[in-house]
């Protein structure tokens, strides 16, 4: 069986996309056209899809599930995670799919049925993995990397990023409205930070909101905004390391949640608190905020403290 | 490993004895931020923003603390009756009032004497 290959660049690294069967043009959604790339980075996370169903290679490893809900039964070992994505009434047989990866998500392989299979045929797929969403792989790979998700709108202005922290209806859609003409929007809910040497970088990601408008852009992270909505716009410097952190931990995306996934990504988390600058953003939704950012960022009073 | 042991999810329907071992689950994530202890329940879904988290200060992280294979619920009432110079009977009141609460979101879970 041969295999096909793509590559996407996403927070700083690249996903090798390996299928048994063809890539087309239309087998991924157009949203992940910018994010393609023909020269993979040396860090990579591999998935593999693969679509020989082998009844017995699906139903090993079954037993004490750390985490199960309703379409979803996930096994840990010391060394591999394994989802399964099982039928939602007991005995939970008739899986659907089967990942196996290593424990920090590096190489996944995806094993799908005939019904995946010809969703895969019929392409537009929304996530690259298959998955309800890229973001329980991604983010559990972060962790391991002094990165995270977070629910967020990110944007670059003026060469600087910044962050727009808030859960769906806090206006990172409306904020991406009004910016779009005087930033580049990365993307307007979920984005993703990395700790290096030199600060922490921001990227954009395909898992966008209401704005349509994505980028594989990544830039430098000056400052985070909590939106605050309000009758009056404002922005006002929080100090407080803990309000900073549960801020910050109320919009950490948690993919699967272990300890040693939570203990890496509270110390990103911690470490934001520390060098990168807060602020509560209030906001009443109309374009005047769009000045007080830029003075704010053109001044630097942002990152002074 | 630790032995985890099912217990009542109401505070008022537990029963803690003087004699009884305590420690953080294994089931949780607790880290010391500024003097506050931020606790989180792990294992809880995926992909969930809503996940509970707890903290503790003051007396709870003192009482936390203590909390240790070889210190039996009696042991911790009698040295924080020592720390804060109170009735043994108020401390043992207030402690098993607090245990009873972190067991009933299962934050701690009971061992057996060693």
């Amino acid at each position: 069986m041969s295999n096909f290959k793509k590559y996407y660049q996403i927070g700083g690294f690249t996903i090798e996309l390996v299928s048994e069967l063809p890539i087309g043009n239309n087998t991924f959604h157009s949203k992940f056209f910018a994010f393609e790339t023909t020269y993979p980075s040396s860090e990579k996370m591999i998935i593999e899809h693969r679509f020989q169903w082998d009844d017995d290679t699906i139903n090993s490893s079954d037993n004490d599930p750390f985490y199960i809900n309703a379409t979803w039964k996930i096994i840990i070992s010391e060394n591999r995670v394994i989802y399964k994505w099982i039928n939602p009434n007991p005995p939970h047989n008739n899986i659907l799919r089967k990942a196996v990866c290593d424990r920090q998500h590096s190489h996944i392989v995806i094993l799908n049925d005939n019904y995946l299979k010809n969703k895969y045929l019929a392409g537009n797929l929304l996530s690259l993995s298959m998955f309800p969403t890229d973001q329980i792989l991604i983010g559990a790979y972060l962790a391991y990397k002094q990165g995270c998700i977070l629910h967020s709108l990110g944007i670059i202005l003026n060469n600087e990023g910044f962050l727009f922290l808030g859960h769906s209806g806090a206006g990172k859609s409306t904020m991406a409205n009004l910016m779009k003409d005087e930033a580049e929007i990365l993307c307007d809910d979920r984005n993703i930070i990395r700790k290096f040497p030199y600060g922490y970088q921001l990227y954009g990601t395909w898992s966008h909101g209401d704005v349509t408008e994505i980028s594989p852009k990544s830039c430098c992270l000056q400052a985070i905004f909590f939106l605050q909505k309000s009758p009056i716009n404002a922005i006002e410097k929080i100090n407080d390391k803990k309000t900073i952190i549960t801020r910050l931990l109320a919009c950490l995306i948690r993919p699967i949640s272990t300890s040693d996934w939570w203990n890496l990504s509270i110390d990103v988390i911690v470490n934001v608190s520390d060098t990168i600058p807060c602020f509560i953003l209030k906001f009443n939704q109309t374009p005047e905020i769009i000045n007080l950012i830029k003075n704010a960022t053109n001044n630097h009073t942002c990152y002074e403290s | 490993m630790q032995q985890i042991t099912t217990l009542a999810m109401n505070p008022k329907d537990i029963e803690i004895k003087l004699n009884e071992v305590f420690l953080p689950s294994d089931k949780i994530v607790a880290r010391e931020i500024e003097g506050e202890l931020l606790i989180i329940p792990i294992g809880e879904g995926l992909a969930d923003l809503n996940d509970e988290m707890f903290s503790l200060n003051g007396t709870g992280l003192i009482i936390w603390k203590k909390l240790h294979p070889d210190n039996d619920v009696e042991t911790i009432c009698r040295d924080l009756a020592q720390h804060y110079y109170a009735s043994l009977d108020v401390i043992k009141t207030d402690v098993t009032g607090f245990l009873k609460m972190l067991i009933a979101k299962k934050i701690i879970t009971k061992i057996p004497r060693v």
